[in-house]
C-alpha cells in the first residue's frame, strides 16, 4: 500500500474553519487539487479500476462473456489454493523467505547508511552511495550470471577457491540447504545501497546544531550516533518497515524464478511462483486472481495491524 | 467540440471498417527461427500475398516455449485472439475451445481441397483435434519430428581407443573414461561423459512426466519411456509405477555418483549444453540436427579436427532401447471464432492453399530462389548465404514445409570443417539416429490436463531429481512413499481421465 495521496493536505493553521461552502473552498485552493489530479488518476486506473475486474477471482472467467458475464463459482478457487498439495509448503516458503529478507535486510542498510552519513571524506561517502546502489538497477538474470560465476560447482570461483583449499565443492543454487541463504544475501547485495537512500535521506534531515550541541557537551561519536541519529531515523524505519509488511506475501517473484530449479523447490517454491506455473501457465486466470486477492488481503490486515500498534506503543504510524 | 467528436467517431467507425476487412487477415505463428529477427515491413511476400492473392496479410511471431504460450494465454484473456495463429500448448487448445474462442474449421478444410487432402484427411491426427463431432483447428502432419539424437565425440573414442557404447553399462564405462583419461589432452580433468539437461520442449518430441527429453534413453532401455504405457484394459498405468521406471532412475543415480556428468546440469539451460558441448566439454550428448547444424562452425572453431556422430540408443538389460517418445503430429494451427464470424474463413483457406504447394510454398518454405535456395536435380536446396537473413525471411516456414525426404535433405546437406572434411549430417542422422526406436506417444495430445497439473509435475519431476541427485536416497522406503505421495496430487484421477480418453480416441483399446 502507497502512502495515501487521496487525503486532503494537512492545514497549518489550527484556527477555525470558516464556514465557506465546499465549492468556495475548492477554488481558493484549485491549484492544489490540481495537482492532485494526476495521483489519483493513477490511483483509479491503476489501483481500483483493477479491483472491479479482480471479480473474477469469484467467476468461471471466460473472456468472450467478458469480466460481467462470465457466470459466477463462488469461492471455488480459493478453495483449489488452500486444498492444493503444496499450499503449506508454500505458505512457510514464501513467509520465511519474506521474514528473513525484511528482517536481515533492514539492519544493514541502516548501517550503511550511518557510515555514509559519518563518513569524513565526502567523495569517499559519495563514492561508496553511488557503487552499493548501482546493483538494484540490474535485473535478477544478470545477477544469476554473477551468481553461476560464483558459485556454479563446475566454474565458480567460490567453488574453485573450496576446491583449492581441498574441501568438497558446494552446489550452493541447488541444495536445499543453502538455497534460501542464496536468495536471502543476494537480495541484501543487490538492494541494501537502494535502502539505505531512505535514511540516509532521513539522517541530512537531522538538525546539525544537535550534533553540535552534544559535541559541546562531550559525546562520542557513538552516542552521537545512538542518541541523535537512531531517533531521528526512527519515523523512516517504522514507516519501510510497515510498508513491507503489506508485501509481506511477497517474496520476490522475479528473483526465485530466475534462481530457482527442480532440486531446490521444496525450499523455494513460494506463493507467486505456483501462481505462475499453476494460474499462468495453465490459463487458470481466476485462479492467479484469487489468490493475488488473498494476498492483498491478508498484506492489508498486516498493515492495518501494525499500524495500530505502532501507535500504540511509540506514539507513530503511518497514518 | 462538436468537430472533434464527428472525427473522433468517423476514425472509430474507420478503424472498425478495416478490422471488419474480410481479405485482412493477421497471421501469428511461433518463429521458425527464434535466433533471427521477424520479416520487416517491407517484406515482399506481403507485396506477393496482396498481388496474387488480394489478401491484406499481417504476420507476428511468438516466442518458443513457455512465453509464446503466455502471450497467447493474455490475448486469449483479453478476447483478442489473431484470425490464424499456431498453438503449441495443447492444454490452451483445450481451454481455448472450452470458452469458445476457437472456430470449427470444416467450412475452411472445403475451400482448400489440396492442402486438406495433403494434410488434414489422416483420422488418427484429426481425433486430436475433433471436439464434440467438430474440428476445431488444422493439425498438420509431422514436418519435424525425433529430430534429436546421442552424439559422440568420435576422435575421443579413437584417442582412447574405446568403442562406441551400445547397453547402458557400456554407455557408463565410455562416460568414465570421457571424464578421467583427458580425452582432449589438455592436462586438465574438465571434460564429462554425458551432457544433458532438464528440459520440457515439445517440438517434435514429447518429454512426458519426470527428467524431461534429455534422460528419456534411459526409461527407453526399462521399456519405460513416455508418461503412460498405452496397454489397454487394467494393464493401462502411468510409466512412474512401473519398477522399471524405478531402475532407470537408479541408472540416472549412478551417472551423477560416478560424477560423468556436469556438476551444473540440474540448472543449466539447453542454451547453457549447447555453449558447452561446442566448448569441447562433453563427449556424449543430446542434440537435435539443427541444433548441431547451428552449432557446428563454433563447434569446429573450438575443436579442430574433432568429429561427432550419432550413436543408436544404448540398450538396458531387458535388451529395449528408444532415444525418447515423439507425436506423429506436427503444428496446430488455429482459427479465431472472431475472425470466422467476421467472414474472414475464405481469405484464410485461399491464403493457406496459397502456401502449401508451388509458389506459395517456395516463396514461404524457402525464401527467394538463387539468394535462400537453389534447384539443386528440382529439389530445393538452401544455399549457405547467410543463414540469420534466410531465417528471417522465411520465419512463416511451418506453414508451408511438408516435412517429405526431399524436404530435409535439402535443409540439411552436408557440413564442412575448417580443415575441409565433410561430415554428412543428415545422412548419419537418418541411417544411424533414426534406427532406434522412438515410442510413438501421439495419444497424449489428446488428454487434456490435469486441474492441478503443475503440481503433478513438479510432484514427478523434483522427486526424481531429488532421488537422482542423491537427495533423497533411493531405497524401497522412500519409492513406496513417493508412490504414495501420489494419490495426495490426485494422481489416479488423472491417469483414470487418460485412459478414458485415449480409450475413446482409440489410442488404446
Amino acid at each position: 500500500m502507497k502512502p495515501d495521496l487521496t487525503a486532503e493536505p494537512p492545514q497549518d493553521t489550527p484556527l477555525p474553519r470558516p464556514k465557506t461552502s465546499t465549492l468556495k473552498r475548492l477554488m481558493r485552493h484549485q491549484a492544489l487539487y490540481v495537482l492532485l489530479i494526476p495521483g489519483l488518476l493513477y490511483f483509479v486506473v491503476f489501483r481500483y479500476w483493477p479491483l472491479w475486474n479482480a471479480q473474477i477471482a469469484f467467476k468461471d472467467f471466460n473472456p468472450t462473456l467478458g469480466v460481467e458475464g462470465s457466470p459466477w463459482a463462488g469461492f471455488k478457487y480459493f478453495i483449489q489454493f488452500f486444498e492444493s498439495f503444496y499450499f503449506s509448503q508454500l505458505m512457510t516458503n514464501t513467509l520465511i523467505i519474506s521474514v528473513a529478507k525484511l528482517v536481515l535486510g533492514i539492519p544493514p542498510a541502516i548501517i550503511l547508511a550511518i557510515a555514509i552519513h559519518e563518513a569524513r571524506l565526502k567523495w569517499l561517502a559519495r563514492g561508496a552511495q553511488t557503487v552499493s546502489y548501482l546493483p538494484h538497477f540490474l535485473s535478477w538474470v544478470i545477477v544469476f550470471g554473477v551468481l553461476l560465476a560464483l558459485l556454479s560447482p563446475s566454474e565458480g570461483l567460490v567453488n574453485q577457491a573450496i576446491g583449492a583449499l581441498g574441501g568438497d565443492t558446494i552446489p550452493f543454487l541447488t541444495s536445499p540447504e543453502f538455497f534460501r541463504s542464496v536468495i536471502v544475501l543476494s537480495d541484501i547485495w543487490k538492494e541494501t545501497g537502494w535502502g539505505a537512500i531512505l535514511y540516509l535521506a532521513a539522517l541530512l534531515s537531522i538538525n546539525p546544531t544537535l550534533y553540535e550541541a552534544a559535541e559541546v557537551d562531550g559525546a562520542t561519536r557513538w552516542q552521537r550516533i545512538w542518541h541523535i541519529s537512531i531517533p531521528g531515523m526512527l519515523d523512516v524505519i517504522i514507516l519501510v518497515t510497515l510498508l513491507r509488511l503489506g508485501h509481506i506475501l511477497d517474496a520476490g517473484f522475479g528473483q526465485i524464478f530466475v534462481l530457482y530449479s527442480l532440486p531446490v523447490y521444496s525450499v523455494a517454491d513460494v506463493i507467486d511462483t505456483w501462481v505462475y506455473r499453476q494460474g499462468i501457465q495453465n490459463f487458470q486466470f481466476s485462479l492467479a486472481t484469487a489468490v493475488g486477492l488473498f494476498k492483498g488481503l491478508i498484506g492489508l490486515a498486516l498493515i492495518l495491524t501494525a499500524n495500530r500498534m505502532a501507535q500504540r506503543f511509540s506514539g507513530r504510524g503511518l497514518y | 467540440m462538436k468537430r472533434t467528436l464527428g472525427l473522433i467517431s468517423l476514425a472509430l467507425v474507420a478503424s472498425s471498417a478495416f478490422a471488419q476487412n474480410r481479405n485482412a487477415i493477421e497471421v501469428m505463428l511461433v518463429a521458425a527461427n527464434p535466433e533471427a529477427p521477424a520479416p520487416t515491413a517491407s517484406w515482399d511476400t506481403y507485396k506477393m500475398v496482396k498481388d496474387r492473392l488480394g489478401i491484406d496479410l499481417s504476420f507476428s511471431m511468438l516466442p518458443p516455449g513457455v512465453d509464446g504460450d503466455n502471450k497467447l494465454g493474455s490475448l486469449a484473456a483479453a478476447n483478442d485472439l489473431p484470425d490464424l495463429f499456431e498453438i503449441r500448448n495443447r492444454s490452451l487448445f483445450f481451454k481455448l475451445q472450452e470458452q469458445g474462442q476457437l472456430a470449427p474449421v470444416e467450412s475452411i478444410l472445403s475451400l482448400m481441397p489440396k492442402r486438406t487432402r495433403a494434410r488434414y484427411s489422416d483420422k488418427k491426427r484429426s481425433v486430436l483435434v475433433t471436439v464434440n463431432g467438430k474440428v476445431m483447428g488444422l493439425q498438420d502432419p509431422v514436418n519435424l519430428s525425433r529430430q534429436y539424437g546421442i552424439l559422440i565425440r568420435q576422435d575421443w573414442l579413437d584417442k582412447l581407443g574405446l568403442k562406441a557404447p551400445t547397453t547402458l553399462d557400456e554407455f557408463l564405462e565410455v562416460a568414465k573414461a570421457f571424464t578421467e583419461r583427458d580425452p582432449d589432452g589438455n592436462g586438465k580433468k574438465d571434460t564429462y561423459g554425458f551432457g544433458g539437461v532438464i528440459d520440457f520442449d515439445t517440438a517434435g518430441i514429447l518429454p512426458g512426466l519426470g527428467l524431461g527429453n534429455h534422460f528419456q534413453w534411459v526409461y527407453g532401455a526399462y521399456g519405460v519411456a513416455g508418461t503412460w504405457n498405452y496397454k489397454a484394459g487394467n494393464k493401462f498405468a502411468a510409466n512412474v509405477k512401473d519398477p522399471n521406471y524405478r531402475k532407470a532412475t537408479e541408472f540416472i543415480r549412478k551417472m551423477v555418483e560416478a560424477k560423468v556428468m556436469d556438476p551444473d546440469w540440474a540448472t543449466m539451460k539447453r542454451s547453457d549444453l549447447r555453449t558447452r558441448w561446442q566448448q569441447g566439454k562433453y563427449g556424449m550428448f543430446f542434440e537435435s540436427v539443427g541444433g548441431l547444424l547451428a552449432g557446428y562452425r563454433n563447434f569446429d572453431a573450438n575443436n579442430p579436427k574433432a568429429e561427432v556422430r550419432y550413436i543408436l540408443a544404448p540398450k538396458g538389460p531387458g535388451g529395449k532401447n528408444a532415444t525418447g517418445t515423439f507425436a506423429s503430429a506436427g503444428w496446430l494451427f488455429a482459427v479465431s471464432r472472431k475472425a470466422l464470424d467476421q467472414g474472414k474463413g475464405p481469405a484464410i483457406a485461399k491464403f493457406l492453399e496459397w502456401a502449401n504447394s508451388g509458389e506459395g510454398y517456395n516463396q514461404l518454405a524457402w525464401g527467394k530462389k538463387g539468394v535462400h535456395y537453389n534447384l539443386v536435380k528440382g529439389v530445393p536446396t538452401v544455399t549457405t548465404n547467410n543463414p540469420s537473413e534466410r531465417g528471417q525471411y522465411t520465419q512463416m516456414r511451418w506453414l508451408a514445409m511438408n516435412g517429405n525426404t526431399t524436404e530435409l535433405k535439402g535443409r540439411y546437406g552436408p557440413i564442412t570443417s575448417a580443415d575441409g572434411r565433410t561430415y554428412n549430417l543428415y545422412s548419419d542422422f537418418l541411417t544411424v539416429a533414426r534406427k532406434s526406436p522412438w515410442i510413438d506417444r501421439t495419444g497424449d495430445l489428446a488428454v487434456p490436463s490435469a486441474p492441478n497439473q503443475a503440481d503433478i509435475e513438479r510432484y514427478v519431476s523434483e522427486s526424481m531429481v531429488q532421488f537422482v541427485l542423491g537427495q533423497r536416497p533411493l531405497n524401497d522406503a522412500n519409492w513406496t512413499s513417493f508412490l504414495n505421495g501420489l494419490r495426495g496430487v490426485g494422481f489416479d484421477q488423472y491417469e483414470q481421465n487418460a485412459r478414458s480418453v485415449l480409450q475413446k480416441t482409440g489410442f488404446i483399446k
